[in-house]
């Protein structure tokens, strides 16, 4: 009986029968709601009264419209300063996580823990450290500076946000690096002592050509979850004081499920869709080699 | 010689640095939750304060964190269910058939995997509402349980079975199901437990969806419970505080259990 409905459907038929059901909830849950969500961008829709068809009108009020180009800059802003830091550290953790021999698993364990942790227990942890009295400002008033007002004032609140980004992915971009270093073959390294190459000659003629595409890796990888936080900002400040983190999924979010502008906020959507879909394509693109 | 030794005094010294810095929220968060408001920001973090577990105790009477914590393990064991069998399945076609459909079926995962669930929530709630699953578990639960990562891990380790194994049991007249159960599946054990602790943790921490379809008290997971309580009772920073470690233990129990794959998830899940 199995015999018989195995030869009737073939290997290639049973090769697409396991595909289908993985493919079949990615396009119910991924594929639809991206094509919907162009559709919506193209009406005005508040939940209560039928869509109404506008064209590109919300894509035009796009150059105007002062909510989305504060939040836009407001993402850029808090993604740049992100990065940068973030690449550095984890990568100089790596480094010297591949230094050390025997007490390299105990380092690693320690140093992941912000992954490992719970994003909201992060932020609440980390609102109360910004707290104006409060461990951070403690600390700034031991090394002799002022106390800031992180969270309550809009020059400073983004930075808050930033700083507990470095803390939080750091240990993340860290863990990559190190799988970077720790596939390095050793003959590189040999053939520079061979040569007699000094520490800094190593690092630039050996380490940085052969961590290249981990560097371009974490740099994609940095920008997409940076583009993607919602977290944090919704938790710590609610995108305030006066909406100055109030970074582009916060914008989405309260424009959607606040003020019930599905077309406005589906047109942020699009916009931010395909910031992610065009440095998504960028990281396959550097990746290509890695595939088979 | 010396340089090595300068190497290593270097590496020494920023790791004890970098760790000091990575703990030191942590044991400020554990520290706080056993204090009263008072206490917090007078004490130094190494002072125990005066509240014992008074903190936990008084903030599980205010909101039902049991509750919470279940609806977080029933969501999250779902996701790592649909995500292993899907993965699976789907990572072997990928892996061993040859199939006219195959490159476009490869390239509706690969766009997936580029489809942000913060560009889609909109018409994902429309979806979710349209099926009348708003405030409901399958609503909470079905929309994001499946990672695409998935995929990725279980193609990749079934690529590395040799075919002969596949094929002989086929001219044996194994059935594919057979095959699929009895060579191929053993040989990805390790990949699926890689696949279902970061599933697992990426369940666990999802906010942003939950949010978004639940507004009945009792469907919160632990995540949404956790942040209402903050903004509920946002002065009472010793019970926030113990919300947040508790929240935290499950997965620094699990983390300290499967170390190895979570490690090799995170790496996983960036390079793909």
């Amino acid at each position: 009986m199995r015999i018989g409905f195995n030869a009737r459907l073939g290997v290639a038929g049973w090769g697409i029968a396991f595909a289908v059901p993985a493919l079949v909830y990615i396009m119910l849950f991924q594929l639809y709601p991206i094509l919907f969500s162009f559709y919506i961008s193209l009406h005005d829709y508040d939940l209560l009264s039928d869509p109404v068809f506008v064209g590109f009108k919300h894509f035009a009020n796009l150059a105007s419209d002062r909510a989305f180009l504060a939040s836009a800059r407001i993402t850029i802003f808090y993604v740049a300063y992100t990065i940068g830091p973030v690449l550095l550290l984890s990568f100089a953790i790596a480094w010297a996580l591949t230094r050390v021999q025997l007490s390299r698993p105990y380092w690693q364990t320690l140093l992941f823990i912000p992954s490992v942790l719970p994003i909201v227990s992060v932020a609440l942890v980390w609102k109360l450290m910004f707290n104006f009295p409060g461990p951070i400002n403690a600390t700034l008033r031991g090394l002799g500076f002022d106390p800031l007002p992180w969270l309550t004032y809009g020059a400073y609140a983004p930075w808050a946000l930033v700083i507990m980004s470095w803390w939080h992915a750091t240990s993340y971009y860290m863990i990559i690096f190190l799988a970077g270093f720790l596939s390095i073959p050793k003959d590189y390294y040999e053939a520079a002592a061979i040569d007699g190459a000094s520490g800094l000659q190593v690092l630039r003629f050996v380490t940085l050509p052969a961590m290249r595409p981990t560097i371009a890796l974490v740099l994609v990888l940095s920008t997409v979850n940076g583009l993607k936080t919602f977290a944090f900002q919704q938790i710590v400040t609610d995108g305030g004081p006066a909406s100055a983190t109030q970074i582009m999924t916060l914008l989405i979010y309260k424009t959607s499920f606040s003020y019930l502008d599905m077309g406005r906020a589906s047109t942020y959507s699009v916009v931010l869709f395909i910031g992610i879909f065009a440095i998504s394509l960028l990281q396959i693109w550097l990746m290509r080699d890695r595939h088979d | 010689m010396t340089e090595r030794l300068f190497h290593r005094l270097a590496a020494w010294s920023l790791l004890a640095f970098a760790t000091f810095l990575t703990l030191y929220p942590v044991a400020w968060m554990l520290s706080a939750s056993l204090k009263s408001s008072g206490e917090i920001f007078t004490t130094s973090t190494f002072h125990l304060g005066s509240r014992g577990f008074g903190n936990y105790l008084s903030a599980f009477g205010e909101r039902p964190f049991f509750i919470y914590l279940l609806n977080s393990v029933a969501a999250a064991s779902v996701s790592v269910i649909i995500t292993v069998v899907l993965g699976v399945l789907a990572g072997y076609s990928f892996a061993k058939f040859r199939y006219r459909l195959a490159p476009l079926f490869w390239l509706v995962v690969l766009i997936s995997v580029m489809i942000p669930l913060e560009a889609i929530v909109i018409p994902l709630f429309l979806e979710v509402h349209a099926f009348g699953w708003t405030n409901t578990y399958a609503g909470l639960i079905l929309p994001t349980a499946f990672n695409v990562v998935g995929i990725f891990i279980f193609r990749q380790a079934i690529i590395s079975i040799p075919d002969a194994y596949i094929e002989a049991a086929r001219i044996d007249g194994a059935s594919e199901l057979k095959i699929l159960r009895l060579v191929v599946l053993p040989m990805v054990l390790p990949s699926a437990v890689v696949v279902a602790v970061l599933t697992f943790n990426l369940a666990w921490n999802s906010y942003l969806w939950p949010l978004i379809v639940t507004s009945d008290d009792l469907m919160r997971t632990l995540p949404l419970g956790m942040a209402a309580f903050q903004a509920g009772f946002d002065t009472k920073y010793g019970e926030v505080m113990a919300v947040s470690v508790f929240g935290a233990l499950p997965t620094a129990v699990f983390f300290l259990m499967l170390q190895r794959y979570f490690v090799e998830g995170a790496v996983a899940s960036g390079v793909k």
